[in-house]
């Protein structure tokens, strides 16, 4: 690995000073001793500064160590402009950025910032002061971005924890009360009148099955199995060759791109859209021909429902009808994407959603 | 089955095997008899004016408006009814209002049937069948700081 470590100064410890662990990420030997000239430098601070020159050796260190600010060249040997930010970002989202560009890259240092980096200062331009200002306010600003995330995803939880609470209440508890009112029936009837007793065994029955096939239709919603195990083309596919079974409407799948693991969250947002999408084609649509489409692209992973059913009048989705619609929204706006519905009255409708798999964008501005 | 003097029972449920289970388990008892059956608060409001019934049975949480709301609709019309709140669970904030607006009794659902059918009888009587914690909690003020309060 071609990372050494910096000798942290060994300046007479003085108990008012801030003790902070800093990721240098630089290739340029000469960069990267002005960069730790500018660091000793800084007041009231001492920098416990380890150096790597690739964005892979970043990655590996930031693995087992933790530090408090990482501070990043874009111009790395195996990594290169604003995209080494998502990429450090993906691998650890909670450690703050500060990136470093040359003197005509501004462009580039606020590109890294809309990515998710904290802050960008331009090399051989800043001062000690400027830059542990700058370091300073990188770690608060991802303290507060942390925890406002912390904040949204406690949220999340306590609502869909209601939702299952909810359904449970309605539908599992009713139907264990229905069973129990008819096995106690069949129980206090004694046989004294078969016809009866048969009568509400079978009633108890009915309930007992329906009751189960919504506990697996509701452990199914909250986390399918195939999404785990096949991943979203998987999980797509299986989708459709269910819903096809004993429907003549013609559903047809294509792939392109090459698939790779998604974020689970990005995966099963576009799960549920796509089954969404689909359902309402049958239901609502009258299509004899829906085709689902996903293109996997290095920027991130397009779904298209397409059919060519009465199409879609904005309209008439005001209203009741109009919740799945407004449910596909908000689904693609918790994952990040973008989505398109479009069709007139007997064109048919095309639903398109873009997710992005480079995320630091949109969570970077929450702060 | 059913003489002069049997007990006449509404029952609201939204749940439709539930609805019949606890209608068929009244209906076997010699002194008692379903008039009514309801599927949720406004019809539970709209049977309960219908039939005067001596004791209604009413599920706090049904679809459209809730058992709550029709039993604080029932009990501001008709202050002599008596109603027994059901509930899927012991512990809900809700029967506390139900029986605070008037509600004289309460009982889970899936209890013994013998438990559900003294209630009927006991408030049938002008008498209140509310389990001994309930009421203990019934003497505390109606709504702890932290809880929401529900608009009515």
């Amino acid at each position: 690995m071609g990372s050494h470590r910096v000798m942290p100064t060994l300046a007479i410890m003085n108990h008012d000073e801030l003790h902070f662990r800093a990721l240098a990420v630089e290739d340029n030997p000469a960069d990267a001793f002005l960069l730790n000239e500018v660091l000793v430098r800084i007041r009231d601070a001492r920098f416990e500064t380890t150096h790597v020159e690739r964005l892979e050796d970043a990655l590996a260190s930031l693995a087992v160590a933790s530090y408090d600010v990482v501070l990043l060249d874009l111009g790395l040997p195996d990594s290169h402009g604003p995209d080494t930010v998502t990429r450090l970002r993906q691998s650890q989202p909670a450690v703050p950025v500060v990136v470093l560009t040359g003197l005509d890259d501004e462009a580039v240092g606020i590109a890294a910032m809309q990515l998710g980096a904290q802050d960008y200062l331009v090399k051989g331009s800043f001062t000690p002061s400027a830059l542990g200002r700058s370091i300073r306010y990188a770690i608060e600003r991802k303290r507060a971005e942390l925890a406002v995330m912390a904040q949204l995803k406690e949220a999340a939880i306590v609502e869909e924890r209601n939702r299952i609470a909810g359904e449970i209440h309605d539908i599992l508890a009713q139907d264990f009360v229905g069973i129990l009112l008819q096995l106690e029936a069949a129980r206090e009837l004694n046989g004294s009148n078969p016809d009866e007793v048969a009568r509400c065994i079978q009633l108890a029955e009915a309930v007992a099955r329906s009751g189960l096939a919504e506990a697996r239709r509701s452990v199914w919603a909250l986390c399918p199995p195939e999404l785990d195990a096949e991943g979203l083309v998987g999980a797509v596919q299986s989708f459709l060759s269910r819903v096809a079974v004993g429907n003549p409407t013609a559903i047809g799948f294509s792939l392109r791109g090459e698939p790779y693991p998604l974020p689970s969250d990005k995966a099963l947002g576009l799960l549920r859209i796509c089954q969404e999408a689909v359902v309402n084609a049958l239901r609502h649509a009258q299509a004899s021909k829906i085709r689902v489409q996903i293109t996997y692209q290095p920027s991130g992973v397009d779904l298209c429902v397409h059919d060519n059913g009465r199409g879609f009048d904005p309209k008439a989705h005001v209203g009741g009808k109009g919740f799945g619609l407004i449910s596909m929204r908000e689904r693609a706006e918790r994952i990040g994407a973008r989505i398109e519905i479009s069709g007139e009255p007997g064109q048919g409708t095309r639903l398109t959603v873009a997710a992005r798999t480079s995320s630091g964008a949109a969570e970077g501005r929450t702060s | 089955m059913s003489g002069p003097e049997s007990i006449r029972v509404l029952v609201a449920d939204d749940h439709p095997v539930v609805r019949e289970g606890l209608s068929a388990l009244i209906n076997r008892q010699p002194d008692m008899k379903v008039v009514a059956e309801a599927g949720d608060g406004s019809e539970a409001v709209e049977q309960f004016s219908l039939y005067r019934p001596d004791v209604a049975l009413i599920d706090l949480r049904m679809r459209g408006m809730d058992g709550l709301h029709a039993i604080r609709v029932i009990c501001r019309r008709f202050p002599e009814a008596r109603l027994v709140v059901l509930t899927t669970f012991e512990n809900n904030e809700d029967v506390y209002r139900a029986l605070k607006w008037g509600a004289k009794g309460h009982v889970v659902k899936g209890a013994s049937r013998e438990e559900l059918l003294e209630c009927i009888r006991t408030v049938r009587a002008g008498k209140s069948h509310i389990a001994p914690g309930v009421a203990a909690r019934l003497a505390e003020p109606l709504s702890r700081p932290g809880l929401t309060e529900r608009e009515l």
